[in-house]
């Protein structure tokens, strides 16, 4: 996958997709709503392929997290100069598509990502990078581009504030919401 | 290769949550949506604007 350092390589438009799951998760950890990372990867596809890529480095997924985490950035700027609306509440949020997940997985996740995307965003960006799209600290280091001990500490930092977060707020399968069955709001 | 989460409970932790999270299929069939688009552009002989990156 890897191009090899200075050994440049088209980027194959055919193959994006395949890293489509990985992406979503690092948008949903990014965004920490799952709508909002729906967009956001929607938008990070559409930029990529737009015209052809030249990539120098990166393997693909490395370089489309790099473009994900600069489209989250260019929208929060852009979203930061128009009038805000109401937080939608997270116990809102439509259950996951996927069937074979179960209640308790959808609340823990939802509860993970929103810790996650709560970091300072250079400890989010490196726990992103590692634990929710699995690229290796080399892969990180480049997509970051920081050194690979940078990534590192950011990473043992955001993990340890991401486990406070989670045992503060007793989000263990012991604390899950019940559904209510056939309620309109809330009913997962 | 390394990997990092293998040996942090953490990482392990919320490496094992993140894999059980597909994208949706309304995002999948998006994202098909514009891989077609650059297949019918090529077929067409049409060369993107701009240079490379």
């Amino acid at each position: 996958m890897l191009g090899g350092v200075g050994q440049p390589r088209t980027l194959d438009p055919a193959a994006l997709g395949d890293h489509l799951d990985r992406l979503f998760r690092a948008a949903w950890a990014l965004c920490g709503r799952r709508e909002d990372a729906e967009d956001l990867v929607q938008d990070t596809y559409a930029r990529v392929l737009a015209r052809p890529r030249l990539l120098r480095r990166d393997d693909d997924l490395a370089y489309l997290l790099r473009v994900l985490r600069n489209t989250h950035v260019s929208r929060i700027r852009a979203a930061a100069a128009r009038p805000r609306t109401a937080e939608w509440a997270a116990e809102h949020d439509p259950p996951a598509s996927r069937s074979d997940v179960t209640p308790e997985g959808r609340l823990e996740a939802s509860a993970l990502f929103r810790a996650i995307s709560q970091l300072p965003d250079d400890f989010r960006d490196a726990l992103v990078a590692i634990d929710v799209a699995g690229l290796s600290y080399g892969e990180a280091a480049r997509a970051l581009e920081v050194p690979e001990a940078t990534i590192t500490t950011r990473l043992h930092r955001a993990r340890k504030r991401v486990a406070d977060d989670l045992r503060g707020a007793d989000v263990t399968p012991s604390a899950r919401v019940t559904p209510v069955p056939g309620g309109k709001d809330g009913a997962r | 290769m390394d990997d990092p989460t293998s040996t942090d409970p953490i990482g392990a932790m919320i490496a094992a949550t993140a894999a059980t999270i597909a994208a949706p299929a309304a995002l999948r069939a998006g994202v098909q949506r514009e891989q077609d688009g650059v297949r019918r552009r090529r077929r067409r002989g049409r060369l993107f604007g701009g240079g490379l990156v």
